[in-house]
């Protein structure tokens, strides 16, 4: 073993020299040691060269036909009988149901009455990490629980079905036709605020404001619920809704409807055959039980349908492509300089940033569609590809973010005895302590990089299917190819450079929210060098 | 802090001998180690660099980050 004395001058005379920690990416701080440079560069690397298996495999070997998309092998696990027992059981459902209200409503309660400290409180830890953080790797992963536990949708539901009961015969839907042309840019302004207040708003865990956010967002929802209707609302403007949504078009389970019939109005974002209709949630509630699917299919081919997008929709996506980076660039030591030289507050790059990938991407799409041939306008092309991107996120977002999930989530054992702070021990485990050293770095580096390439490799694989679809000649589908396969490197080396990049702790002594354990450090200027320590 | 970064590898056997200007309550995270540093004394935190990892070292009172600790894999 070997043993290193390091002498250190502990804090300056006058004052520490960064006045407070990261608040980056809400709350929960990663150990993660950034990615080597040799390792991104073979990472690097390896994307480039992984890039032409996908396509020297399966080039022109594609069925062609309206209903290609959907004929992946596909298993209804409902065929099971002890499966279709357990997962079309009204008690379990209830339950989830009522475990997803009461968790929502301890958010509230334990943000607005709870001890106001981020480490002793529930609501942080649950929010940011469990709900955020852990919910997109199971929607990703698994399927899409949230369509059916969403407390706004699930609280919405009892009313309506109380209000009923008393009387009022149309519920609470006043069904206001929907505007066409507001599509889904309702969730794109609601995703902005919500990366904001998740990388920008300095008290995004201090728990009372999240609960006041919570709160006034509840409002939203639920106003948007009542003039609209529940259904619309939740397609369009309940962000959450349609952001799990996209990331559930890469899990490798789906509901299906076989029944055509009820499919109708489900076409503009969920996709619609002959043979049925796959994540029309509402109309997967109300079919028949014998025409219900919940099957098991390949990853991510939820993302190579050629569906027609609603107003803002290719935007959305773009949006949580740049959202997904966000977090990680902050913290990187280029973004920092630029900052600063241009003084640019955080809020400018954080509109600057989708816009930025929005024209990338329009770019490499018009490059792409004249490298094969493609006439008519872009809108048609750019709609085609932007779900084939999606991998690279989760990906990128799973390699970002695993460590804090299993290292800073263990948090939620200890406030589970304690959710308010109070010095409770309900379940004799508020005296957990994390234990960090669940991965190692080396692995993490490894797995980081593997799980990157990976994603990338998949995005190519579909945008090449998305490919053939569009330009039918195998010759004229290749040659469009390039330019996307450039957009994908670009996307994915950026990723990669991302998590290499030293990470730099924001400064930022005055904006801080106050939190009862700490008091307000003092500002900058009064920093100084500090003077050399007296080595022993 | 000076050094504001501290890197050491996994396996190593850590001293940091902290001296100070001022009263302080260093506190590495993850390691959770705390050490309270009086003017003019020399206080030795000893620990087993057994986890990878970055971790902040603060002054536990202001939690303000005074420097980093990075343990790197062998």
């Amino acid at each position: 073993m070997r043993r290193v004395l390091i002498p250190v001058l502990a804090p300056l005379l006058l004052l520490p020299l960064i006045p407070q920690p990261a608040v980056a990416h809400g709350f929960g701080q990663s150990y993660d040691l950034p990615l080597p440079l040799w390792l991104y560069l073979y990472g690097a690397g390896a994307a480039v060269l992984a890039s032409f298996v996908p396509i020297s495999l399966f080039a022109g070997k594609q069925k062609s036909g309206e209903d290609a998309p959907y004929l992946y092998p596909h298993f209804n696990l409902l065929r099971v009988g002890f499966l279709r027992a357990l997962l079309t059981s009204r008690t379990l459902l209830s339950g989830l149901r009522l475990l997803s209200v009461g968790l929502f409503l301890l958010v509230v309660v334990t943000g607005l009455l709870g001890r106001q400290n981020a480490d002793a409180n529930f609501a942080p830890t649950f929010v940011w990490i469990i709900w955020w953080v852990g919910l997109g790797f199971f929607t990703a992963f698994v399927g899409n629980v949230w369509a059916l536990v969403n407390p706004w949708k699930v609280i919405f539901e009892w009313a309506d079905t109380l209000i009923r009961r008393l009387g009022a015969r149309n519920g609470l839907e006043l069904r206001e036709p929907y505007p066409a042309s507001w599509g889904l840019w309702p969730a794109v302004a609601l995703y902005g605020v919500f990366v904001w207040v998740e990388n920008v708003f300095p008290g995004s865990s201090t728990p009372v404001y999240m609960a006041v956010l919570v709160l006034i967002y509840s409002v939203l929802v639920w106003g948007g619920m009542v003039v609209y209707g529940k259904e619309t609302w939740l397609r369009r403007g309940e962000v959450f809704s349609v952001f799990f949504g996209l990331l559930a078009r890469f899990a490798p389970t789906e509901v299906r409807v076989v029944d055509p019939t009820p499919c109708q109005g489900c076409s503009d974002t969920y996709g619609t055959v002959e043979k049925g209709c796959v994540n029309c949630y509402e109309r997967f509630a109300r079919a028949a039980p014998e025409d219900r699917e919940l099957n098991l299919r390949p990853p991510a081919v939820g993302l190579s349908r050629p569906e027609p997008l609603p107003p803002g929709g290719v935007f959305f996506v773009i949006a949580v492509l740049a959202g997904v980076a966000f977090d990680g660039l902050l913290e990187t030591p280029l973004w920092n300089e630029l900052r600063r030289d241009l003084s640019m507050p955080q809020v400018v790059g954080l509109v600057a940033l989708p816009l930025l990938f929005f024209a990338t991407y329009l770019g490499f799409v018009k490059l792409s569609q004249l490298s094969g041939g493609g006439t008519g306008g872009i809108r048609r092309y750019a709609a085609a590809y932007v779900y084939s991107l999606v991998p690279i996120a989760v990906a990128y977002q799973v390699a970002h973010y695993y460590t804090l999930l299993l290292v800073q989530g263990q948090g939620i054992i200890r406030h589970v005895s304690d959710p308010f702070g109070r010095g409770w021990d309900l379940f004799g485990t508020a005296g957990y302590s994390i234990y960090p050293g669940v991965v190692d770095a080396a692995f993490v580096w490894y797995s980081q990089v593997a799980l990157i390439v990976a994603g990338h490799v998949v995005a190519v694989y579909l945008a090449h299917l998305v490919a053939l679809r569009l330009f039918e000649d195998p010759g004229r589908a290749l040659r469009s190819q390039y330019p996307t396969l450039a957009l994908m490197i670009l996307y994915t080396v950026f990723s990669l450079w991302i998590i290499s990049q030293p990470i730099v702790v924001e400064e930022q002594s005055i904006e801080t929210a106050p939190q009862e354990d700490s008091p307000q450090p003092a500002p900058m200027e009064n920093l100084r060098e500090p003077p050399m320590p007296d080595i022993p | 802090m000076n050094p504001d970064e501290i890197n050491v590898e996994k396996g190593d056997f850590v001293t940091l001998r902290l001296t100070s200007e001022s009263l302080v309550e260093v506190h590495v995270h993850g390691y959770d180690l705390e050490g309270n540093v009086s003017p003019g004394e020399e206080t030795d935190l000893s620990f087993e660099a057994d986890t990878t990892g970055r971790f902040e070292i603060e002054d536990h009172e202001t939690e303000a980050q005074l420097g980093t600790l990075l343990v790197q894999p062998r």
